[in-house]
């Protein structure tokens, strides 16, 4: 099954097959249903991460030193947790200002400046070929390691088969033809490339399932699970120091490569071009920020297994654990795991190499090509017809140089390196850009000077501690450099820098690297001036909140363009649909009408210019603008006067919306007291009716019994004895209406005049009952007394509090009946306080009355048949008695009767409530 | 509503670098093996799936109310 043929055959039979899933994705997008446009896809295109350095190169670091190789993973976790105050910001910046690479973004931030948009793609390319072509020597390897099966032999240092050779070139060249097939159909301003998404989607599912298929087998095929694997190598020692790491030297390496695999994951140029580029629903980020660091924990779960799986099979170390993934499937015959394991590491390898060479040469050509042509006068580029050919052609031709350059190093100088060395220099030359992006989100005052030494200086400051050394290793220069320093100077040793020793290699690069690349980057920042348009930038950089969902911001154009001309850039560039489309979207929403329109203002031409940086990056695109634009680039006044109020008027709204919702909220108390007020008014006037016919009932008798007296004198003695006592007592009760109405209405308006002191509770009982007796007496009602001795003392008012007992008897007496009338009186403690209550074996409150029974002049049964009882206030007032001492009454169902309680506080602790 | 979460998420990435570096990882540097497995390699993996969960749970919160925009919707969601 492995024969050559057939192994060569599945390599392109699967690189077809990413070339079909591409076709097939672009199809979709085009016929307006795009495959791409959900979190998953995207999720799995981030994964992009994870290459043949992953796939092979973790399980040799994992054999050689341990669990250090999980930094390189949990590196970009952190990141990802922190994505709301990195990721994000610069995802919404980028969607503002239509960048399209990582140089983009530089140089956009500091001014647009040409300048630095080619040093950030010098160092990328620098950087980044060394991490291409890791990934050609390791499909060459695999390829070679394969070829040999069924003998287990390791490639020699040269190049062996020449199939290989012939194989390796092969796949970079038809990763170029890809890149542009697919990486270049069109000038999209939005540089979305949906069927280079999906293909790399597709082929982190595949390197995801093939790792696992190996890590499974080992785990479980060749050995019983994690605990016998584990179990058989801690019985030897030195692979049971892989299970930890060893303190004295990892720590500090431990630290580094995880700060420096989170720099990466933000810096790679590739990962900010899948990431934040091809990035289609900004809410998709939200997802991927826990899929993607979970996608890292699968792969790297089989990691240490393998590796340690690996040693235990091939204990005379002559096979190399970067190979051991797919050497392991071999040496059990297992043909069908290990070709899927090498198409695996294929797919890892191809991934990195498309999305590496669309974004490298998107900055190639946006960042250093095209302002370089647009500014060569005798080109007279800006006078030529479309150029949208060109400026593809150009991506064309730099997807091509790089994969050749990629090749090139792996044939000259990859052979000599392990995966993981080669992997971190590409890390410490990304991790350069780190500063200028970071700082340049957040500060403000970061100038164009400083990010350009400090970019330079950190470049220069890492050629010399990663990039020279690695030639001198890889015999292009003398190893005396390394060893004795350049010209023998040994301060200048470029992995002992001035004498820096005790660190590994990358920590020291990284360390010397950021010394000079932040310092100088903070301290010419300083000390240098910030042009106009780059504080225009930086505002909008930092301030990137402020300024989302609107575009066209950087309005730096003064006076006007004319449409023609504006037009015709456009479509030189974008093409005629495109250009078209913008105009009238904006003319709608500007309310202009294109037919009739000649010139147009400054904020048209600034969504012209944004329209084109989408397309050839911001660089060129301001080159290009200014050549149509008649009248100056506005003042810096003018312009930061723009921002100002652009930010005051967004200020002013934000206040205007916050006024109207207190208003909304003051409006609703009003409505609320209104209401209350009415409640109140209608409460009023019912207790003015209520009161005036209490009174009214009195008085009509008192007064129809004095005017039959006064009429009739004739009338016999006992009969009148009879009418005064009922004109008497008619006035009594008159009387004690208005007093209780007095009480009341002083109670209710708080000035009533309170004796508080302590109160012997049971005497003020006693009190009450000697009052009632006589009435009790004369209805013979038995009287049921329960009063302990001990009661505590009472805070409260002596009087009021028997008033309360004597309005509870006397309903009591009135209302309790049957042949054996009883009223039961008992006190207690309760908790704190003293709980007193009265019961009758009357009729009792009929349901549903029970809440209504304390109001004023409610009183039960239907007033209109049945002659009222009481006052209908006698309830009430004990209400306003008992809670001004800070106790409460109520109302209990009992079994035939009423039972009303009510408590009162101890005197320790009463608190005077008003 | 939305600065709390994001507080709370510098809260999560405090936590995230204290658990995935020295010193606290170096408690669980020991060639022991726990439950089968090396002690390091559990730890790690435990503590990377940890934070994988929070940062889900929290971008979820977060982006109900980010780009939903009811806000009021994701409030009581978060009491809830």
């Amino acid at each position: 099954m492995l024969s050559a043929w057939f192994v060569i055959l599945a390599s392109f039979g699967y690189i077809g097959l990413l070339f079909a899933i591409a076709y097939y994705g672009d199809k979709r997008a085009d016929a307006g249903r795009g495959i791409i446009n959900n979190p998953y896809i995207y999720s799995l295109s981030i994964a992009v991460y994870a290459t043949s350095w992953t796939f092979y190169g973790s399980v040799g670091r994992a054999a050689a030193d341990g669990l250090i190789f999980i930094t390189i993973y949990l590196g970009p976790t952190l990141m990802f947790v922190a994505w709301w105050f990195l990721l994000q910001k610069i995802l919404r910046i980028c969607k503002t200002n239509g960048i399209t690479s990582i140089a983009d973004f530089i140089a956009s931030r500091y001014g647009k400046s040409t300048a630095i948009g080619s040093l950030v793609t010098l160092i990328a390319v620098v950087g980044i070929t060394p991490y291409i072509s890791l990934q050609l020597k390791a499909l060459s390897t695999s390829l070679t390691v394969l070829l040999e099966y069924p003998e287990i032999v390791m490639p020699s240092a040269e190049i062996g088969l020449p199939v290989v050779s012939v194989t390796a070139f092969i796949v970079a060249m038809a990763m170029a033809v890809f890149a542009i097939l697919f990486g270049t159909r069109h000038l999209d301003p939005s540089e979305h490339h949906e069927g280079v998404v999906a293909a790399i989607a597709f082929e982190s599912i595949v390197k995801l399932i093939a790792f696992v298929a190996v890590g499974l087998f080992v785990t479980f095929g060749l050995y019983d699970g994690f605990g016998d694997l584990f179990m058989k190598a801690a019985a030897k020692p030195e692979l049971q120091k892989l299970f930890a790491i060893s303190p004295s030297s990892d720590y500090a390496q431990w630290v580094t490569l995880t700060i420096l695999s989170m720099a990466a994951i933000l810096c790679l140029p590739r990962q900010f071009h899948i990431t934040i580029v091809e990035n289609v629903g900004t809410d998709h980020l939200s997802k991927a920020v826990w899929m993607f660091p979970l996608y890292l924990l699968l792969i790297n779960i089989f990691v240490l297994p393998i590796a340690v799986g690996g040693l235990l099979q091939f204990p005379a170390g002559n096979v190399d654990p970067d190979t051991f993934v797919l050497t392991l499937p071999m040496s059990t015959k297992n043909e069908g795991l290990a070709l899927l394991a090498y198409i695996g590491g294929l797919s890892a390898a191809t991934g990195m190499a498309i999305i590496s060479a669309i974004a490298l040469s998107t900055m190639i050509c946006n960042e250093v090509l095209m302002p370089a042509l647009l500014r060569m006068d005798s080109l007279r580029l800006n006078e030529r017809g479309d150029l949208t050919t060109l400026v593809l052609n150009l991506r064309r031709f730099s997807s091509v140089f790089v994969m050749l350059l990629s090749y090139g190093y792996f044939v000259f100088i990859g052979e000599s390196y392990t995966l993981v060395t080669i992997g971190l220099l590409s890390f410490a030359a990304a991790a350069q850009f780190a500063p200028a992006i970071i700082g340049g989100i957040f500060w403000k005052g970061a100038t164009a000077h400083g990010a350009f030494v400090g970019l330079g200086l950190g470049f220069i400051v890492w050629i010399y501690t990663l990039l020279l050394p690695s030639f001198a290793l890889s015999g292009w220069m003398p190893q005396s450099f390394i060893a004795e320093g350049p010209f023998g100077i040994e301060l200048l040793k470029p992995y002992e820098f001035l004498g820096l020793t005790g660190m590994d290699n990358i920590s020291h690069s990284l360390f010397w690297s950021m010394v000079v690349n932040i310092g100088s980057y903070i301290w010419v920042s300083v000390y240098t001036e910030q042009s106009a348009i780059e504080r225009i930038q930086a505002a909008l950089f930092v301030d990137a909140e402020k300024f989302s969902g609107t575009t066209g911001r950087s309005n730096l154009w003064q006076g006007s363009a004319a449409v023609d001309d504006l037009r015709d850039l456009l479509y030189r560039f974008v093409g005629s649909y495109r250009t078209e489309q913008a105009f009238k979207d904006h003319a709608r929403i500007r309310g202009l009408d294109l037919d009739v329109l000649m010139a147009v203002d400054a904020e048209f031409v600034a969504v012209a210019e944004r329209l084109l940086a989408g397309a050839i990056g911001s660089a060129s695109a301001r080159v290009l603008v200014a050549s149509v634009v008649k009248g100056d680039i506005v003042s810096l006044d003018e312009v930061l006067q723009i921002l100002d109020e652009t930010s005051e008027v967004i200020e002013y709204s934000h206040r205007l919306e916050q006024k109207s919702n207190e208003l909304e909220i003051a409006s609703d108390n009003l409505r609320k007291a209104n209401e209350q007020l009415q409640e109140l008014d209608r409460l009023k006037d019912d207790f003015l009716s209520t009161i005036s016919h209490e009174l009214r009932t009195p008085l009509t008798s008192i007064r129809s019994f004095g005017e039959i007296l006064f009429d009739k004198p004739e009338i016999d003695l006992s009969q009148r004895k009879q009418f005064l006592s009922v004109i008497i007592s008619e006035s009594e009760r008159l009387t004690r209406l208005i007093n209780q109405i007095l009480d009341l209405a002083k109670m209710e308006a708080g000035s009533m005049d309170w004796e508080m002191s302590e109160v012997d509770a049971r005497e003020a009982i006693e009190e009450a009952l000697v009052a009632m007796s006589s009435l009790m007496a004369d209805k013979s009602i038995a009287l049921d007394l329960k009063l302990p001795d001990n009661l505590p003392h009472v805070f409260a008012d002596r009087d009021r509090l028997i008033q309360v007992i004597v309005n509870l008897l006397s309903n009591a007496v009135k209302f309790c009946g049957g042949p054996e009338p009883v009223v039961r009186i008992a006190a207690e403690i309760d908790g704190d306080t003293v709980l007193v209550r009265v019961a009758d074996n009357g009729p009792g409150v009929p349901d549903g009355v029970e809440d209504i029974i304390f109001e004023k002049f409610q009183q039960v049964g239907n007033p209109l048949t049945s002659k009222p009882r009481g006052t209908g206030l006698g309830l009430p007032i004990s209400r306003q008695i008992v809670e001004h001492f800070g106790g409460k009454i109520w109302f209990e169902k009992a079994d035939g009767g009423a039972d009303f309680r009510f408590t009162l506080p101890f005197t320790r602790n009463f608190q005077i409530a008003e | 509503m939305t600065k709390k979460i994001i507080e709370r998420y510098g809260a999560l990435v405090i936590l995230a670098a204290l658990l995935f570096n020295p010193p606290i990882m170096s408690i669980f540097n020991s060639t022991d093996l726990i439950l089968g497995v090396p002690m390091l390699f559990l730890y790690l993996f435990v503590a990377w799936a940890l934070i994988i969960g929070l940062n889900a749970y929290l971008a979820k919160k977060l982006s109900a109310e980010q780009f939903s925009g009811s806000e009021r919707e994701a409030d009581s969601d978060a009491d809830g």
